[in-house]
């Protein structure tokens, strides 16, 4: 055993290190928390609700400065004292206009306050004070403290007539940013209140003598039928209140404004625009809306109606709108500056202030050469300022129908001049004066005769839109046309002397009446309906959408069963219409289309909406025809086309899933339609009318098969997956009968139904087996045909299976073909072959097939004729596999 | 003492006795003699008839221990930020709080492990060394058990530091919550591993050295 030895050590061991060490860290931690230990305070507060001894944090400026460490009740019940443990940090904070007040969440209809103490939990916040007197006990306030007025940024004083939602604390607001805050406010001796508000310094710069604020408190709605405005503010403000303010760029050059400077705070947005302020007499306030109205001067906007007042006083100016201009149309007021209103009009000749139908009238003006001026007053909307230079006349009427100052002169559609004035004379007629452009002056000689082109005046159609409304009807200002007798048209004549009196017929008949010499080149055709229509005098004859002519009287015929329609057709557009043609009302809109190929929406002109026209097509070439004419009209452009079809009827078992407009088609193509369904007198089975397209008609024979196409779903297959979407429809299959209306439909597709291409066998089996129609045939697992149909030989010992072998495989089928069944799976065993599976596709094991092989050489013979019969082997035999002769498909 | 009523015909109690060490690496039993022998002659590693130093290094120990109690039981050792709001819990915070949620289980679980067994810890050292220094020869066995008991816990007063770290691991939602060590922890970090130590570098031996009088320990 080795031996060991003891030794003796002495002194002291460095392990005595640690404890040192731990002394020192404790010492020092002890040390410190002395030096740092927090300082009291006593604070009292109304309310210690949300704050919990021992938690609650004294916060400044996000940092927590101390701690809430024991809540009590004082003596007097009404307040509680908190002991606070503040930071040694902070002690030279703690001088006696220290401020506390607690951060609860607060929200409410009028703020929405401290929403992260929902989180944190309430806290106290501290507002350092300016005093040198150090404290040790406080008062808290109830809200928080306002911003002191020495504290860097700008305070500024709103002076306002009322507060509205404004309070302590509600946001100022630049461009939707919060840039300072309301302070407080105080009521002035004279009713006035002053909001003390406060910017923060980043922003102080943006606010200069000349800024604007408003008052941002919540929503503003304002306006009228002519349309609404609707402002909201961010939704702080919404719910705080809040104010904002711009400085016009003009008055962005004026040095910052100063603190204590009083600014007017206005109602909203509209109120605190800068411009330049006017009044404008108006003779009524229809259609002027405060805020909305603008003033337009060469289509830019220069000012808005800011304010509508009653003038009581003044008979002929009954309101006066306060308007703001925009200082650079500041040239534009001067005395002789005219103002006047303009609003939307609708008339045949075309629409004019188009946009004010959507924005509302509008005040425009023309800027006078006088001295500077701030009042004015809008021209009458009895005589309407006329734009352009031309020579004055007058007219005489009985009556001024829709007829305004503004409304167009017209020739041939053609705006000539317009309407200036009119005036009611002693003898109840009425004075109209209007103008002629310059440029067309030499449209007017003595001939001209005028009559009032208000086409909507016209009272007289059944089913005519009936326009009651007011509004609609000023839309709808008519005007004057003129012509003059067309054998005058080549020759110069004189022009007329201005303010020459004119008489103003009512309407263009009553014109040709008294002027038949007026009547231009064309002639009159009938159209004569059974059905109300929607057409007036004056309604539009289109030709591919080219206007050709118009409709001058409806009327019942003699025997009050019909409508006739007189029609005019213009004389360069008379070899259009023939005897051929045919008429339809055109309605205003027009959907087209179906699923497949989409839909197609058609507008017609402006005024063949409002007013409704006819049209016509000429499918065919026809004769000229003489004036009176008499033609049929057609309900639409459908039933005008397909006018010619051949209506034939067709009698079916049972009502077979078909309705009215299903589609009758030959070989996948449309070539007519179902008109309607009923049932038979005896009630049994159905009797369809349908139209048939009249090329077609040869399709028509007493032998000729009709079926209902439906969609069908088998073991073998979908079929006819489009009717679910289009709609069963006919289907058509011609016999060889005589021609004949009156067919009979089958209930159930045909069973062999004939195809005129391909090459079709009939193969006889013993029995059907699994083979369907549809089934394809294959030769070398190719599929060149399929099976057509089957049915019961005439002597019932054998099914006859029809085929229809595609082109271009027909010539592989010959004398010496075999045929055999191809469904299912041939499974054939044997000790010494094994297994061998055999099918043609998987198509066959599931819905069967046929398939055929063709022998080489000497025993193929020839092609076969339509319709040769073959033999249907249940199973190939061996050596038909190997027969691989060679046919070309096509010579 | 009560070596004095030992008869001198009694078999030797310790190896020391019998002349005889053991290494305290790989046990080997080395014969006490003249020969100087230092290390180990299997494994190499010094040899002593008792660990050396002990008392005094679990005194040194046990000591700071003591001292570091301080600060990890008063200063907070953990801080949960919710919110951007701090909150800052001592162990005996965290202790109330589990104990007023009525999870008593886990309230007692972390009392017993973060508070009691360090306290014990200490006080069960500080006890035997004070036997030891007073030699008292009574309750020998106890005190071995307890000892026994004392190096057998150590471990286990980690688990406060280890459910901080493992918080501090899974709790890091950023602004939401976060939870962080506070100053504390080190202080209980070094409570726990001087505690440990302490048991470590204590020979069980000198116990019993002690209790029959012979004293061995400034080897």
């Amino acid at each position: 055993m080795e031996k060991g030895n003891i030794k003796k050590r002495k002194g002291i061991s460095p392990i005595w290190i640690l404890p040192v060490v731990a002394l020192a860290i404790g010492g020092w931690l002890l040390y410190k928390s002395i030096v740092e230990r927090p300082i009291d305070i006593i604070v009292h507060f109304h309310s210690a609700e949300g704050v919990t001894a021992g938690k609650t944090k004294v916060m400044f400026k996000g940092l927590p400065i101390g701690v809430v460490k024991k809540i009590t009740v004082d003596k007097g019940l009404d307040t509680v004292s908190m002991t606070i443990a503040i930071s040694r940090q902070a002690e030279k904070g703690l001088v006696q206009d220290l401020k506390f007040w607690i951060v609860r969440p607060e929200v409410s209809a009028g703020r929405v306050r401290g929403l992260e103490t929902l989180l944190t939990g309430s806290y106290i916040a501290v507002q350092p004070g300016k005093s040198k007197i150090p404290c040790r006990e406080f008062t808290g306030l109830d809200e928080p403290p306002p911003v002191p007025d020495d504290a860097p940024g700008l305070h500024i004083r709103l002076a306002t007539d009322a507060l509205n939602s404004l309070q302590k604390g509600s946001a100022i607001y630049y461009k939707d940013i919060k840039v300072g805050s309301i302070q407080g406010y105080k009521m002035e001796g004279n009713g006035k209140i002053l909001v003390d508000g406060y910017i923060e310094p980043q922003y102080s710069k943006l606010v200069r003598p000349g800024t604007r604020f408003w008052n941002a408190s919540g929503i503003t709605l304002k306006g009228g039928l002519n349309g609404i405005i609707f402002h909201m503010e961010s939704l702080s403000s919404l719910i705080n209140g809040g104010v904002s303010f711009y400085t016009p760029p003009e008055l962005m050059n004026q040095p910052p404004a100063q603190n204590g400077t009083v600014f007017k705070l206005f109602r909203d947005y509209e109120d605190a625009q800068y411009g330049i302020e006017i009044t404008l007499n108006l003779f009524d306030g229809e259609s002027v809306v405060e805020g909305l109205t603008k003033v337009i001067y060469h289509g830019i906007e220069v000012g808005r109606v800011k304010k509508v007042k009653l003038n009581p006083h003044n008979k002929r100016y009954k309101v006066t709108a306060t308007i703001l201009i925009d200082p650079m149309a500041e040239s534009a007021l001067r005395t002789g500056t005219r103002f006047w209103i303009i609003r939307p009009r609708v008339g045949l000749g075309g629409v004019s202030n188009l946009s004010t139908l959507v924005s509302g009238p509008y005040i425009t003006f023309v800027p006078g050469k006088g001295e500077p001026c701030r009042q004015f007053s809008v021209q009458g909307s009895h005589s309407k300022e006329i734009l352009k230079e031309g020579t004055y006349y007058r007219l005489v009427a009985q009556d001024l129908h829709a007829l305004e100052p503004g409304a167009p002169v017209l020739f041939k559609h053609i705006q000539v001049g317009e309407i200036a004035k009119y005036t009611l004379n002693k003898d109840n007629s009425v004075d109209l004066v209007f103008i002629i452009y310059d440029e067309f002056q030499h449209l007017i000689n003595d001939k001209c005769v005028f009559w009032n082109y208000s086409g909507l005046n016209v009272k007289v159609t059944p089913a005519a839109v009936s326009f009651s409304t007011d509004s609609l009807k000023a839309i709808m200002a008519g005007g004057v046309a003129f012509d003059y007798p067309h054998r005058y048209y080549k020759k110069k004549l004189k022009k007329a002397k201005a303010w020459r009196r004119f008489r103003l017929y009512d309407s263009y008949s009553d014109a040709v009446k008294h002027v038949p010499s007026l009547k231009p080149g064309g002639i009159f055709v009938q159209l004569e309906t059974d059905q109300p229509v929607s057409v007036v005098a004056g309604s539009p004859v289109y030709y591919k959408k080219i206007q050709v002519g118009e409709i001058t009287g409806v009327r019942l015929d003699s025997k009050k069963d019909r409508i006739v329609i007189n029609a005019f057709i213009r004389e360069d557009y008379l070899d259009l219409v023939t005897s051929e043609s045919r008429f339809y009302l055109a309605s205003g809109f027009e959907v087209k289309g179906n699923i497949r190929s989409g839909f197609k929406f058609r507008t017609s002109p402006v005024a063949s909406i409002v007013m409704g026209s006819i049209g016509f097509i000429n499918p065919q070439k026809g004769k000229k025809i003489r004036s009176w004419h008499r033609f049929r009209l057609y309900p639409d452009i459908q039933e005008a086309k397909n006018a010619d079809y051949m209506p034939i009827t067709i009698r079916f078992s049972s009502s077979q899933d078909i309705e009215e407009n299903s589609q009758i088609r030959y070989q996948g193509v449309k070539i007519g339609f179902v008109k309607n369904i009923r049932f038979q007198d005896n009630m049994k089975g159905v009797l369809v009318s349908a139209m048939v397209d009249r090329d077609y008609a040869s399709l028509f024979r007493s032998g000729t098969k009709l079926w209902v196409v439906k969609p069908e779903f088998g073991l073998g297959g979908v079929r006819n997956l489009d009717t679910v979407v289009t709609g069963p429809y006919i289907a058509v299959l011609p016999g060889n009968g005589p021609l004949t209306k009156a067919l009979v439909g089958l209930d159930a597709p045909p069973a062999v139904p004939y195809l005129n291409k391909g090459l079709h066998v009939v193969v006889e089996a013993e029995s059907l087996g699994s083979l369907k129609r549809g089934c394809p045939v294959y030769y070398k697992q190719v599929k060149v045909g399929r099976v057509l149909g089957y049915e019961l030989s005439p002597d019932s010992t054998e099914v006859w299976i029809h085929l229809n072998i595609f082109e271009p495989y027909t010539r592989l089928v010959r004398q010496g073909s075999r045929f055999w069944n191809a469904s299912g799976v041939r499974v054939r065993a044997g000790i010494f072959s094994g297994v061998k599976v055999d099918t043609e596709s998987v198509e066959t094991i599931m819905a069967g097939g046929v398939a055929f092989a063709t022998p080489p050489g000497r025993e193929m013979g020839m092609p076969v004729a339509q319709g040769t019969h073959f033999v249907l082997y249940k199973e190939p035999k061996e050596d038909w596999m190997k027969w691989s002769p060679t046919i070309f498909l096509s010579e | 003492m009560n070596s004095k009523n030992r008869t001198e015909t009694e078999v030797p109690v310790t190896g020391l006795e019998a002349g005889l060490m053991v290494c305290h690496e790989c046990k080997k039993v080395v014969a006490l003699d003249d020969r100087p022998l230092n290390n180990c002659p299997r494994c190499g590693s010094p040899i002593h008839p008792r660990k050396p130093d002990s008392v005094i290094k679990s005194w040194a120990l046990v000591l700071t221990s003591l001292i570091l109690l301080f600060p990890a039981n008063i200063l907070p050792i953990m801080k949960v930020e919710y919110m951007g709001a701090s909150e800052y819990s001592t162990i005996m915070d965290g202790i109330i709080y589990f104990f007023k949620e009525g999870s008593y289980g886990i309230g007692i679980v972390i009392l017993v492990a973060s508070v009691l067994v360090p306290v014990f810890k200490i006080l069960g050292i500080m006890m035997i060394l004070v036997s030891i220094h007073f030699r008292i020869e009574s309750w020998l066995s106890h005190k071995t058990l307890m000892f026994r008991f004392i190096k057998f816990i150590g471990r286990w007063s980690m688990l406060d530091i280890f459910v901080i770290a493992l918080l501090t691991g899974l709790v890091d939602f950023g602004f939401l919550t976060t939870i962080a060590a506070a100053p504390a922890a080190p202080f209980f970090c070094g409570v726990v591993i001087t505690t440990m130590l302490a048991a470590e570098v204590f020979d069980t031996r000198l116990l019993w050295d002690a209790g029959t009088g012979k004293d061995h320990d400034h080897s």
